[in-house]
């Protein structure tokens, strides 16, 4: 009851912290130097034109009642129009917005699958020969990992795996020129191809999602990898390990505990790393050529485009924020200390 | 009645490369009575918390017997030991770091029993007696480690080592890091526990003055050897090996009529890397001779139930003078 009612509250601290972070955009977009109105029509437009334009677009209202205006419309969920495109920015979104997603899940499903065992197995002073090559193979990684741009290593994937071995699919997107796009209905391409039973499309997009996934994986998992191992390092040297093994825990027992000790610490950073991913799909989805919405959010940039720019940073700031929620519930989850509401007494 | 604890050649040697090994422990042997309290006193680096550490078995020592009510508990297979555990307990210096940050005051204490099969009823009554009897009042039964402060957690790692009723309990400078006056309860109830009880103690610290107080006897230990052994109150008079000499002038006894003695041992303690065939004091030792160097000296029965590793322990009553002019 008590969870369910701080979660609520939670939710609800969303509205305010949405709606300044929205009006801190739309006054900060303003700034941006070029005309909207001139930009769409063109450099040859009559004056005229340029100035009905801008009334059609209330940029000649004062900025709080265009703020307004655009709160009043995005609460029905209308979030304008893209003047580069012309097409609605809310139905861009729903397009894009699940292209991102899709990545930052499936690389954050890889760090959990490889990394964070990785990280817990090789902390381990076992004697054993498995550990031992993990280990030599992880020693580095960390180091190396966290020194490597993100959209470097993209395009070094991308010459060794298409362009030399030509084993995988170039920086095409998310299918190849010759693949059917399934009927949209979640927007996340695996499960939009099983669900139109395209088995072969569904291989397609696999093939297509390796390289960045794997890229973004490889990138943003150094962090949680060396903060997991050296924390599950400290948790095996501990009293409280030396204690496990006195009164005559397991082994295995001892292990699991010590890992359980290691990753509430590292949770936290996860919450961290995922923020990140976001701004690292951004570049891999360029640099992979896929339809998302950080190459979305680049293009309107560049273009002076409000609308899109402006339903981007709500977008991330509500996903960031929901982020930083599913981390405190895990935490609370992992570690009993931490009162639900309240900070740890 | 036999000893409970007999400790024989121990050695525990760290291989650090082909060429380099730590003697943490060379030889060490003593024996331990129920009841009893023995105190291993060195400065850091003796290999104090190594012995501790060996005669639990949670470091497997290189060499030597660990007898336990006669079972050598070095040849015990693995399932053996972990029933034997609940016998022989540990408590740590720091009691926040060895405390489970996830465990309440109540689970830790009632782990160990959970472990070894205890009924959950059973459990829960014995943990409530065990908590008072160490002075954790029920209010804070539910209280995390973190909350607590340095005397009660250390009463918690008290209470959860003697939970399973261990005939003999290693600890390990437990009142190292607690200010004057928690350390003094600490001790206090330590003394008390051991005459309900009879639990026989390891009692392992650097600081003289507790362990004058808790210790029937007293081993000083020196790079991995112990040099002197002698009944707790006949070291306090005499002593009869220059390192332990030194270590008791260094201490500040309570007791304004004792002059401190300015027995002086100068440096550090040498490494324990490949130790040299000699006394381990020779390079600091004030009274040295060059038959200190053709041996390590052996532990010899000085006066009943005395022993010193000194070549020169007949002299040492004298050289108090020597020092002092020096």
């Amino acid at each position: 009851m008590r969870f369910a009612f701080y979660v609520g509250y939670r939710l609800l601290y969303l509205v305010p912290q949405v709606l300044l972070i929205s009006f801190i955009t739309f006054a900060l977009v303003r700034l941006l130097p070029g005309d909207p109105a001139r930009l769409s029509l063109g450099p040859l437009a009559p004056e005229e034109a340029v100035e009905k334009l801008r009334e059609q677009m209330f940029l000649d209202r004062p900025l709080f009642e265009q703020y307004l205006i655009w709160l009043r419309n995005a609460l029905e969920g209308n979030f304008g129009r893209s003047w580069v495109n012309g097409t609605s920015v809310a139905q861009d979104m729903i397009q894009r917005v699940p292209v991102t997603l899709e990545l930052i899940f499936l690389a954050l499903a890889m760090i959990f699958l490889v990394l964070v065992p990785l990280a817990i197995v090789t902390a381990s002073r076992s004697r054993n020969r498995i550990v031992a090559f993990l280990r030599r193979i992880t020693f580095g990684y960390g180091m190396l990992a966290g020194a490597l741009p993100d959209f470097l290593l993209g395009l070094i994937l991308i010459y060794v795996f298409f362009t030399k071995l030509n084993w995988l699919p170039g920086p095409e997107g998310r299918l190849g020129i010759l693949d059917f796009a399934p009927p949209f209905v979640t927007g996340w391409i695996l499960i939009d191809t099983l669900l139109a039973g395209d088995m072969e499309t569904f291989w397609s997009a696999v093939r297509h999602l390796i390289l960045p996934v794997f890229t973004l994986a490889f990138v943003y998992g150094a962090p949680i990898f060396k903060m997991l191992r050296s924390q599950m390092e400290s948790a095996l040297n501990s009293d409280v390990t030396v204690y496990g093994e006195a009164i005559g825990l397991r082994p295995a027992t001892v292990f699991l505990r010590a890992a359980r000790l290691a990753a509430a610490p590292t949770v936290v950073i996860v919450g961290t790393i995922v923020m990140f991913l976001l701004g690292g799909a951004v570049l891999v989805e360029s640099v992979f050529n896929m339809n998302g919405v950080g190459q979305y959010a680049v293009q309107a940039i560049i273009t002076a485009d409000y609308a899109p720019i402006q339903a981007f940073v709500c977008f991330a700031a509500i996903f960031t924020m929901l982020v930083y929620l599913i981390v405190d519930l895990v935490h609370f989850a992992m570690d009993p200390r931490i009162k639900v509401g309240g900070t740890a007494s | 009645m036999g000893d409970l604890l007999e400790v024989r050649g121990l050695t525990k040697v760290f291989s650090l490369s082909k060429h380099e090994d730590l003697v943490a422990v060379n030889n060490v042997s003593f024996a331990l009575g129920r009841g009893e309290t023995l105190g291993l006193v060195g400065e850091s680096g003796s290999g104090k918390t190594t012995v501790g550490r060996c005669v639990l078995r949670l470091i497997e020592p290189t060499s030597g017997e660990v007898l336990l009510d006669g079972t050598d508990i070095r040849k015990l297979e693995t399932d053996d030991l972990r029933r034997m555990r609940s016998r022989m307990q540990l408590v740590f210096q720091d009691p926040l770091a060895s405390l489970n940050p996830t465990y309440t005051v109540r689970q830790t204490v009632s782990e160990p029993l959970a472990l070894h099969g205890v009924k959950r009823a059973e459990r829960h009554e014995r943990v409530a007696d065990m908590l008072r009897h160490v002075g954790i009042g029920e209010h804070l039964f539910n209280y995390y480690p973190a909350d607590l402060t340095a005397g009660e957690q250390q009463r918690i790692g008290i209470a959860r080592a003697l939970i399973t009723r261990p005939e003999i309990v290693v600890l390990d400078e437990p009142t190292s890091t607690l200010d004057a006056s928690a350390r003094a309860e600490i001790l206090a109830l330590l003394e008390r526990i051991q005459k309900e009880t009879g639990t026989s103690f390891i009692f392992i610290s650097h600081d003289m003055t507790s362990i004058a107080r808790i210790c029937h006897r007293i081993a000083v230990m020196y790079l991995g050897r112990i040099v002197e052994e002698a009944p707790t109150d006949e070291l306090l008079a005499k002593q009869y090996h220059p390192y332990s000499k030194a270590l008791m002038s260094a201490v500040l006894f309570a007791d304004p009529r004792r002059v401190p003695s300015p027995y002086v041992i100068k440096g550090e303690i040498p490494t324990a890397i490949n130790p040299k065939p000699e006394c381990g004091l020779y390079s600091r030792c004030p009274m040295r001779q060059d038959r200190c160097r053709e041996g390590v000296p052996p532990l010899m029965e000085v006066a009943p139930a005395r022993t010193s590793a000194c070549l020169r322990w007949q002299e040492l009553e004298q050289t108090e003078l020597a020092a002092v002019d020096a």
